[in-house]
């Protein structure tokens, strides 16, 4: 009992005939000393006073209009002590001298000084030590909200991609670390048909991954009803606009796919319309309607397309266009359509997505909002050539590096990140490291002098048996000489440089090296066969 | 990705015979770190220079062309140098560059060391 001790304090000083420690309302609810007088008032003038002017006063002296020391000197008592600490006012001590109006010695008013200002830096600490408690309190339950809302929404998303014969169905899902209440959804229906779902419930907290989590069921039993998708955002809507807090919603698109025919038809309720590309170029797929959840009874529009072989879906939610880099500028809708624009690679669109929202965010950004793209590529012949009748390529990863000195073995590392789930002995991975590290030193020290406004492109791709990786440059070096045998007697006789080992490395460490030109640069093309063929000799 | 840089230790086994024990990186970077240890591992009577690479992290082109920059040096001093404790990729490397005739590969030091005292 704080207030206790320092009662007895100044009980010491002087045998008063009372004396009570009148500490401020947040501190006195805790520690009441059972004091008879009414809970302090903060705003009462004194509080300004006290700051002021220091005390101890007799109160025969103050002329202060003020409730508190009225009260003090109701009942009995002749000196009052501000309790002042850090320019912060934390209470009175009221005394009364053992006789009545004789007041305190001046040895004694010094004691009552120094006691008051300890008792003043004491009950200042434990005020802010009660405040901290509380907002910790506060804060353990909200993080333990969140915990649970995003398990909530975690689980609810799919386990694993769905496998349909000709189609490839891609997902990636970043949550941020707060929960964002993003949604996606597969759901098989009968007759070869097929539901693809992506939506974002507003708002980050636990109500918003229970809306979502609702909203899901919503979405599930109302597709296996109704066959039209505008059907079953309407049948979803009015369910949810009954049970949905106020002033929440859902945004939400939906399409059903003809697996065997390729004919989708697909709705939206106010969710970033998705991406259609064909062999024709990238367009967005329009439907209007509310977001579900704030108008009962609103029907929604329907479109209808067909995907041919070598086209691709893409569903995204907000949190990829509303990306904000550190300049300020925005991921956007654009950016998009530039990626999956056809080049051959449907069925890499979301590999070609990443990389570009990648290199757009730069390294350290911190996504504000779930991010969540879904791609549905209908295999096939695609629109473009790559040879007459080559295989389909698929890219596994595409990004760009600074041209910095010594950062070539952290791009060797990407690559082969980007292969370790492809087929390679440990000995290809070896030799693919170094052949990858050289080309990159090479790009960057030839092709583009180290320049730090040239980055170095680097694409790692497998065509049937062949794995590829493609590294560009901004051809400053001009064209890249025909990989020769170094000639070691030379180079120990002095007679020519140390160096200049690296594209004969290269070439001996891969199944085959070819050079493209890529205006304005060069791309070194490396290629290992899959296959355990033997290529070229160790 | 681990520290880029060359550190190495010299330890002379006799008048004729030293070891360079390589650790960390071998590249470009490293030639003050690699040309100071060769200082220090040639005895006016060194006759052989054994390059311990069993902590070797990463060589790139730019570290062959060290070796060959040693290689140009031992040859002036009449020494020989050897190599031991390379993985088999960079035994792959040695030989596809054809270094591993200049410097003869060992598969640990006591092998080095035996052949050195050949010379």
């Amino acid at each position: 009992m704080i207030v206790a001790e320092l009662e007895r304090a100044v009980r010491a000083i002087g045998q008063p005939r009372f004396a009570q420690i009148w500490a401020d309302a947040t501190i006195a609810a805790a520690w009441s000393s059972g004091s008879s007088l009414p809970p302090f008032d903060p705003r009462d003038p004194v509080v300004a006073y006290a700051v002021r002017k220091s005390g101890p006063w007799r109160l025969a002296d103050v002329t202060l209009d003020s409730p508190a020391l009225e009260a003090c000197r109701a009942l009995g008592a002749d000196t009052v002590a501000p309790l002042v600490s850090l320019g912060e006012f934390v209470g009175l001590v009221a005394l009364g001298s053992p006789t009545l109006g004789q007041g305190l010695a001046r040895s004694e008013l010094v004691m009552l000084e120094e006691v008051a200002a300890q008792a003043a830096a004491t009950l200042r600490v434990a005020r802010l030590t009660q405040q901290h408690e509380a907002a910790e309190r506060r804060w353990q339950s909200n993080a333990e909200e969140l915990r649970i809302a995003q398990q909530i929404q975690r689980s609810l998303l799919p386990e694993s991609l769905p496998e349909l014969a000709g189609w490839q169905v891609d997902a990636h899902y970043r949550p941020a670390r707060v929960v964002g209440g993003d949604l996606y959804d597969f759901i098989p229906l009968p007759g070869d048909l097929f539901c693809l779902v992506i939506g974002d419930a507003s708002d980050k907290s636990v109500p918003a991954a229970l809306v979502m989590a609702t909203t899901r069921s919503l979405l599930r039993s109302a597709a296996l009803r109704v066959v039209l998708p505008g059907h079953v955002l309407a049948r979803a809507n009015d369910d949810l606009c009954a049970q949905i807090p106020p002033g929440m919603f859902v945004t939400c698109f939906i399409a059903i796919l003809d697996t065997a025919s390729g004919r989708l038809r697909y709705a939206n309720a106010g969710h970033c319309p998705p991406y259609l590309s064909t062999s024709e170029g990238a367009t967005e797929l329009r439907a209007s309607g509310w977001p579900l959840g704030i108008m009962p009874g609103a029907s929604y529009d329907e479109g209808e397309i067909t995907l041919a072989p070598g086209s691709a879906l893409v569903l995204f939610s907000d949190g990829l266009t509303e990306t904000h880099r550190s300049d300020g500028e925005m991921f956007g809708t654009a950016r998009i359509a530039d990626v999956v624009a056809p080049n051959g690679k449907s069925a890499g669109a979301l590999e070609l997505i990443l990389a570009a929202h990648e290199r757009f965010a730069g390294p350290g950004w911190e996504p504000e909002d779930d991010l969540t793209i879904v791609t549905l590529a209908r295999l096939g012949e695609d629109a473009t050539d790559d040879g007459g009748g080559a295989e389909r390529e698929l890219v596994l990863a595409e990004f760009a590096m600074p041209s910095v000195a010594d950062s070539e073995r952290a791009l060797a590392e990407r690559v082969l990140d980007a292969v370790a789930d492809q087929p390679l002995t440990s000995r290809q991975r070896d030799r693919l490291r170094t052949a990858v590290g050289e080309t990159a030193m090479n790009a960057a020290e030839h092709g583009n002098h180290y320049r730090p406004d040239l980055s170095i492109g680097v694409q790692v791709a497998r065509r049937g048996v062949e794995l590829l990786v493609r590294i560009s440059d901004s051809g400053l070096g001009g064209s890249i000489p025909e990989p020769a045998a170094p000639n070691l007697e030379a180079k120990v006789a002095g007679l020519q440089s140390p160096r200049g080992w690296g594209l004969f490395l290269v070439e001996k460490m891969v199944d085959r090296l070819q050079v493209h030109e890529t205006p304005p640069g060069h791309t070194v093309e490396l290629m290992v066969r899959l296959d355990g063929l033997k290529g070229a000799e160790s | 990705m681990t520290d880029a840089t060359l550190k190495t230790a010299v330890r002379p086994l006799s008048a004729k015979v030293s070891v360079i024990e390589i650790e960390g990186s071998v590249t470009r970077s490293g030639e003050a770190a690699l040309m100071d240890a060769y200082r220090q591992a040639s005895g006016d009577e060194t006759r052989g220079i054994i390059l311990d690479f069993t902590k070797l992290d990463y060589m790139n082109s730019s570290g062959i062309g060290l070796l060959v920059t040693l290689l140009v040096r031992a040859n002036r001093q009449r020494q020989q140098l050897y190599a031991c404790g390379l993985t088999e990729h960079y035994r792959d490397i040695f030989a596809v560059t054809r270094l591993n005739e200049a410097i003869h590969i060992y598969p640990d030091e006591a092998a080095a060391v035996a052949a050195a005292g050949q010379c």
